[in-house]
């Protein structure tokens, strides 16, 4: 009658499949278009992100009816995601290591070329204290606002820890729209040499880890309204919880570094 | 090969989990050598006599579970077409009991229980199963496949898969422990055609 085990063995699926093409296809038409091999005008970039988009879609909605409906995440299942993720989180951090030495290679002993100073000779800074201090100050109150969520949900106030979780996907929202203005209205670009490339590659990255932290909370702000958590079965609540405030520490990193020390 | 160990021993948990008495197969020392017809018995002999005592503690634990707003227990469950719950109420959080389905649901009410459903402890038997006094692996059929890690706390190892019978004892070339099949009560009702 019962399973003997509590693993959760996967029924076949054409998601991981389809979602590999996908993103295989994204990457390509990304750097062909980059290049100029692909015409702007052709809606290609559009088109295969959105494939990407909808292979994942398809492939969460299956988790989400595994593990709600279905019942099938026990106890080890939970915690083979949670190691999951949590390595995953480890490599985020790493490539950010990376970008962030790579910053400080020539931030900590700048070239003569540079000027022998950092931000080199020439280049028009982002004011720290203007656009760089407000989304700061929106990546902590978002910080805020999903603590006060995921304490609520724990003690079983419904209506107020969704809303706490829709206003930390507004904050993070506006974060990344601010994060587009400054971008337009930057007096630098990513080929202004080393300091261009390291900064945008940097604040960059972040914006799109904050992109998918965009995803991941109205994810979870769907899956909250309709209730397929429970008060203590909530891997999906808990490692966006996690993504977050990785990201927001990210982001204090960066915001002294990039900004601030500059 | 190991899940069928563990499915073995649960078996076992769970039918002597609301007794006073351990199966002696189980226990640290066993002096005297059993054949397998002997522990078959015994096994069989134990739960006919505990029957009656068995069903009152369940009764009085689901009266307990009811008292406590738990309307649906372990022992409610006759197929997994029983494993749901009743789901929240409007405008609450669902608990884990109010929510949880299919196998996390039978995980669940085994553990407020306090039964381990799917046994997440070892394995590995906690004695030295000789020639004479072999290990018994329970099983339906009248062989077994044992993936052996050894003795606990005294030699843990690679697994090595063995197949015991129930006529020949299996025995680990790398800690020297042995195991033999026993059959379960009701087994060989289908057997002899290769299940």
């Amino acid at each position: 009658m019962m399973l003997a085990h509590p693993y959760h063995v996967v029924t076949p699926s054409p998601w991981p499949m389809a979602s590999s093409i996908a993103t295989m296809n994204f990457m390509l038409t990304t750097a062909l278009s980059m290049h100029g091999y692909v015409p702007a005008s052709s809606n290609l970039l559009l088109i295969t992100f959105l494939v990407l988009v909808v292979s994942i879609v398809l492939w969460l909605k299956d988790t989400v009816i595994e593990g709600s409906y279905l019942g099938v995440h026990t106890l080890l299942v939970r915690r083979g995601f949670g190691y999951g993720f949590n390595l995953f989180v480890l490599s985020e951090v790493l490539i950010f290591a990376a970008i962030f030495w790579a910053y400080l290679h020539s931030a900590m002993n700048p070239t003569i070329e540079l000027g022998l100073q950092w931000a080199p000779l020439d280049i028009v800074k982002v004011e720290a204290m203007e656009l760089p201090l407000l989304n700061t100050i929106l990546l902590l109150s978002s910080g805020a606002t999903v603590t006060l969520s995921h304490h609520k949900w724990i003690n079983g106030d419904y209506k107020n820890s969704t809303i706490a979780m829709f206003i930390t996907t507004l904050l993070v929202v506006v974060f990344v729209v601010f994060q587009v203005v400054e971008y337009i209205t930057a007096q630098f670009t990513i080929t202004d040499g080393v300091f261009g490339s390291t900064f945008y590659a940097g604040t960059g990255l972040h914006g799109f880890h904050m992109i998918t932290l965009i995803l991941m909370l109205s994810t979870v702000t769907v899956r909250m309204y309709f209730r397929t958590f429970s008060r203590t079965h909530s891997t999906n609540l808990d490692t966006t919880i996690i993504y977050s405030h990785v990201l927001d520490v990210i982001w204090l990193a960066l915001f002294v570094v990039f900004y601030v020390w500059v | 090969m190991l899940s069928r160990v563990n499915a073995n021993k649960n078996l076992l948990k769970a039918s002597f989990r609301n007794f006073s008495i351990s199966p002696a197969v189980f226990q640290n020392k066993v002096t005297k050598t059993k054949t397998s017809e002997e522990i078959s018995k015994e096994y069989n002999t134990m739960i006919v006599e505990n029957v009656k005592e068995r069903e009152d503690k369940i009764k009085e634990y689901k009266q307990f579970m009811k008292e406590a707003g738990y309307e649906q227990t372990i022992y409610d469950i006759k197929s997994s077409e029983d494993l749901f719950g009743p789901g929240p109420k409007d405008n609450t959080v669902p608990t884990e009991y109010e929510q949880a389905t299919g196998p996390a649901r039978f995980e669940l009410l085994g553990k407020m229980a306090g039964i381990d459903i799917f046994d997440y402890g070892s394995s590995t038997p906690n004695r030295i199963g000789t020639p004479q006094d072999p290990i018994p692996v329970l099983s339906q059929d009248p062989y077994s496949y044992v993936g052996c890690g050894g003795i606990q706390d005294k030699n843990i190892h690679e697994l090595i898969y063995l197949r015991p019978t129930t006529e020949e004892v299996a025995r680990c070339p790398e800690c020297g422990q042995c195991y033999k099949t026993v059959l379960v009560p009701g087994a060989g009702a289908h057997g002899g055609h290769g299940h």
